[in-house]
């Protein structure tokens, strides 16, 4: 009680940060620009990002670096907020660290699966500083098996060791993927149980699961509308966790159609609020997530899950201004950009 | 005082006299122009009506001159356009052109060496990032089998360096918080490789200019000569176009006076409707106007206008003019403020100014003061604001008044008691400190008379509106004023009179039967008006017999609520009485506590502190007070206010 009293000025501090975050209608003035340079000098006039754009020339800046510069920007803040009352001493506060680092090991074995030489140019320098791997050295890694090697002794090992080969002596890099992420997570929800309990424990177990569910959602309508896979090719491939129990989500993987997928969808909590003409997935499910992280940020008294909830959200808002960059950049009409907003 | 009558004109022309038909109007000042139409429907059409609104001719040529106008350093302002002969969108098209034609050259020159400054300062700016190069720009750039880039890399990237084998090396200059200036050498051969490795780290390219050349230093020698000489280059040029421009000054300003009336007036069209040759032109006036408005028109070709009742056409409001004595006139502000009332409607100027007096007073009784709140009041409304000096000085003479009766002058509280001993008054002056409970009860029968008379002009507007559910079942009707003086009245006499009135007829005539007067308050008013009983004012609202209880269960919850919250909110009027006395005691205090030369000081510096102080902050509650605890009561504020067109010479465009 005593501890949690003690780390309310975060929650306060978040509350005023959520404050500031893009709003719908910054979102159509982005829209409404004709270039990329006028894009960032609009970011440069926001309040949660013009620190970050405070040394950049926005009539130069490359594209890529701008995307680059928000998700820093959002590491950074996530750090400042993690050290405002010392709460990165905990394990759990590392969750945003521990995330980077499965995105950049599956980037380095994607990139050793397709040959290229190009992980370090993509490696984002923020995560070489706080991560707990040398990337830098892994990246140095010419095979599968070199990189085994060089994770000796690191957490990662054993879900890397575990993951299919291929013939050629590469991975199965959906399996790669699945066991990461699986790694994560059940890392993730063992800290929250071992650090937590009551009312905090709950809400970081809903928000945790709720995004678990969102993710194994998405992948399960892809891959019956896309690719035509069977409710037993589907089941393989999702994540081990769920939140609204194990039974919707097999009625759901067991659809036989996309469109029957949908109406059980909305049998579920996930799919209460969709319209009856969706546009894309993707957007419907980020924003049953995006709700409930701004409810939690909005009314929660639990500073692990409103910094949680806030992180996510961060992260919606720098994935909605990168499609409104690329949509600018390749002259996409702002009506179809809009529908791709979570917001 | 009441809302000023007003007229829906019509006027109407042929086609050709529209644009002396709206100058006419613009002319008179009081003319609020509407929509003649409000849409072209497809039946409309049919008729042959159809709304003038084209493009306006006026607006790219205006747009052009203001442009000139700004090369020249001209600002715009409203002259005599006597002098001017232009006359069609053309015209001034032309004189524009002109006139970018005669200072092309000047301004061509000025352009140039204003664009070669800008890019010698960049220059600049750059090179001083590579002040740590110690070599010549020349001779690292004319290197036959080394590639060189010079620019800035991303910190970020920095360390990923040292870990490609392909052969390069960085030279880092320097660095600020988020990139590192340098350059990187590579073999020719390699170029491509090495500028996709150093572009997918961000690297952004410095392109060093041609006109830089030798080292470092010569460089910034040589940049810092050539902004000199343009700078002397712009300052011909502006000699000039400054010359130029005194010449043309006086004909710009009569073309640009002219184009602005031409294309504001064009841009009323907008609001006109044409049938056939002929144009019609709505709007209202007050008439009192009506003669005036009539003879502009007398001396045009075809123009006829036609005067009616403000209520002839549904489809526009008229707007509200508030009608008030000097006396009360200043309050105005603060009723509109609110919101203007609806034409037709209750103006509550002369009430606002009555108990805002009051109550200033009351709150902020100081002769001394009161007379400085009168003299600032004098002032402000001569040289500021006329609304707000009146205010002020109506309020400080309320202030003096009051003072008189409390015997306060700039905080002294016993100087007037001699005054009073010897004309033999023996109830004055009110100490806020001996009478206190007399002044917040008396705060609070001001508060109770006030909601009585607020509840009886919401009674008298609804019977003028014949809403009988606000006028007699309301909470501010017949029911809730017999229900919250019963109340009142009951408190009163059984806690301060000793007098018991609460007897079960009295509870049951004057509480209970109004209470549930104003619970059926629908149903009851709907019963008189279409003479039927329903839970709903709307016909096709389904309302079940438990809705309607819970809904009113809490309605009625809430108007009890707010009986007693409103009264009690006229405490602070008291409670601002005592509060004036304490500060003015903290200052007095802090005055005997100082030495004896700077008492005065002390009492001039607290004095005006009080002043400032409380004096805003009694404003400030009164105006909640009206606002809230009064105006909720009978007013409704969604008036239109009156917004005559006219002929503004802005400098916007």
């Amino acid at each position: 009680m005593g501890e949690s009293l003690a780390v309310n000025a975060t929650a306060a501090k978040i509350r005023t940060l959520f404050g500031k975050m893009l709003t719908a209608d910054n979102y159509r003035e982005m829209l409404s620009k004709h270039s990329v340079a006028e894009v960032a000098e609009y970011l440069s006039e926001t309040p949660l990002f013009s620190a970050a754009f405070k040394d950049v020339d926005p009539n130069t800046v490359h594209r890529g670096f701008l995307e680059a510069l928000l998700n820093k920007s959002n590491f950074d803040l996530y750090l400042r907020l993690c050290r405002f009352q010392g709460l990165d001493k905990e394990t759990f506060y590392s969750f945003l660290i521990q995330k980077r680092e499965c995105e950049q090991l599956l980037n380095l074995v994607n990139e050793l699966n397709s040959g290229l030489d190009r992980f370090v140019e993509t490696l984002p320098g923020y995560v070489i500083r706080h991560s707990d791997l040398d990337l830098l050295k892994l990246s140095k890694a010419e095979s599968y098996d070199d990189l085994l090697a060089m994770m000796k002794g690191s957490p990662y090992l054993k879900p890397l060791k575990s993951v299919r080969r291929t013939e050629d002596g590469g991975v199965d890099y959906t399996d790669c993927e699945l066991k990461i992420r699986t790694f994560y997570y059940n890392r993730l929800i063992g800290q929250v149980r071992k650090k937590f309990s009551g009312k905090t424990k709950d809400e970081l177990e809903k928000l945790i699961y709720s995004e678990i569910d969102v993710i194994n959602i998405i992948n399960a309508y892809r891959l019956k509308a896309y690719f035509g896979y069977t409710p037993a090719q589907i089941k393989a491939t999702q994540l081990p966790f769920t939140r609204i129990g194990r039974r919707a989500m097999d009625r759901y993987y067991e659809a036989d159609t996309p469109e029957d997928m949908i109406q059980r969808l909305k049998e579920t909590v996930y799919g209460q609020k969709l319209s009856s003409d969706i546009g894309y997935i993707e957007t419907e499910m980020n924003l049953s997530i995006y709700r409930l992280m701004r409810h939690t940020v909005a009314c929660s008294a639990s500073v692990p899950a409103v910094l949680y909830a806030f992180t996510r959200l961060c992260s919606i808002e720098v994935e909605n201004i990168i499609h409104i960059i690329e949509g600018v950049r390749y002259g996409v009409e702002p009506s179809m950009l809009e529908k791709l907003l979570v917001v | 005082m009441a809302i000023e009558k007003m007229e829906l004109v019509t006027v109407v022309a042929l086609i050709d006299e529209l644009d002396t038909v709206l100058e006419k109007c613009c002319e008179s000042g009081c003319f609020q122009m509407e929509p003649a139409v409000t849409s072209v429907t497809s039946s409309a059409e049919g008729r042959g009506i159809r709304l003038l609104d084209g493009k306006n001719p006026y607006d790219a040529p205006l747009k052009k001159l203001a442009a000139v106008a700004a090369s020249l350093n001209i600002t715009p302002k409203q002259s005599d356009t006597s002098g001017c002969t232009l006359e069609s969108a053309e015209d001034f098209e032309n004189f524009c052109d002109r006139l970018e034609t005669e200072i092309a050259d000047e301004s061509e020159n000025r352009r140039r060496a204003m664009q070669t400054i800008s890019e010698r300062r960049g220059a600049v700016i750059q090179l001083n990032h590579l002040k740590g190069l110690n070599e010549e720009f020349d001779r690292i750039f004319s290197c036959k089998h080394v590639a060189v880039r010079v620019g800035k890399l991303p910190l970020d990237s920095k360390d990923k360096l040292e870990f490609y084998d392909e052969q390069f090396f960085f030279v880092p200059f320097d660095s600020d918080r988020s990139f590192c200036w340098g350059m990187y050498f590579c073999p020719v051969e390699s170029k491509e490789i090495v500028d996709e490795i150093f572009s997918s780290m961000y690297f952004e390219r410095i392109m060093i200019p041609d006109f830089v050349t030798g080292s470092v230093s010569e460089a910034f020698e040589k940049l810092e000569n050539e902004i000199k000489e343009n700078t002397a280059a712009v300052e011909r040029a502006e000699a000039d176009l400054e010359k130029f421009a005194k010449e043309n000054e006086k004909d710009i300003q009569a073309a640009y006076t002219l184009l602005k009336k031409k294309c504001d007036i064009f841009e009323l069209r907008k609001k006109a409707a044409a049938i056939k040759d002929k144009v019609y032109v709505k709007g209202f006036i007050p008439a009192k106007e009506h003669g005036r408005f009539e003879k502009l028109f007398e001396d045009t070709r075809s123009a006829s206008v036609m005067f009616m009742p403000p209520d002839t056409d549904k489809s526009c409001t008229p707007p509200t003019i508030l009608k008030n004595s000097w006396l009360t006139r200043p309050f105005a502000m603060l009723v509109e403020m609110y919101g203007l009332p609806d034409y037709g409607g209750f103006n509550p100027t002369t009430f606002v100014a009555l108990t805002y007096t009051l109550m200033f007073g009351i709150m902020f009784g100081d002769l001394g003061q009161g007379f400085l709140v009168f003299l600032l009041g004098l002032f402000v409304g001569k040289k500021m604001n006329k609304a707000m000096g009146g205010i002020m000085s109506r309020v400080g003479i309320s202030s003096m008044i009051f003072g008189t009766l409390y015997g306060s002058v700039f905080g002294f509280e016993d100087l007037l008691d001699p005054v009073y001993e010897n004309l033999g008054i023996d109830f004055l002056p009110i100490k806020a400190f001996r009478d206190t409970n007399f002044i917040l009860l008396t705060a609070v029968g001001i508060g109770i008379a006030l909601i009585v008379i607020s509840m009886l002009i919401n009674i008298a507007i609804g019977f003028k509106e014949h809403d009988y559910e606000r006028a007699v079942f309301g909470n501010n009707g017949i029911a809730g004023l017999i229900f919250y003086g019963s109340v009142a009245a009951g408190v009163i006499c059984t806690m301060m009179l000793d007098i018991k009135i609460m007897s079960a007829p009295f509870i049951i005539l004057l509480i209970v039967i109004p209470a549930i007067c104003i619970f059926c308050r629908v149903p009851f008013a709907a019963a008189v008006k279409y003479k039927e009983l329903r839970l709903s004012e709307d016909e096709g609202e389904k309302m079940t017999v438990g809705g309607f209880i819970v809904e009113n269960f809490f309605e009625m919850f809430e108007y009890v609520l707010s009986y007693v919250s409103n009264t009690m909110s006229f405490l602070r009027v008291g409670g601002f009485v005592l509060s004036h006395a304490g500060m003015m005691l903290v200052v007095m205090t802090l005055s005997s506590g100082a030495a004896a030369l700077a008492q005065p000081l002390v009492l001039i510096l607290g004095n005006a502190f009080v002043m400032v102080m409380e004096g805003m902050i009694v404003a400030i509650q009164i105006i909640r007070l009206e606002f809230y605890e009064i105006f909720s009561r009978f007013y409704q504020g969604d008036g239109k206010p009156f917004e005559p067109v006219k002929l503004e010479f802005s400098q916007e465009q």
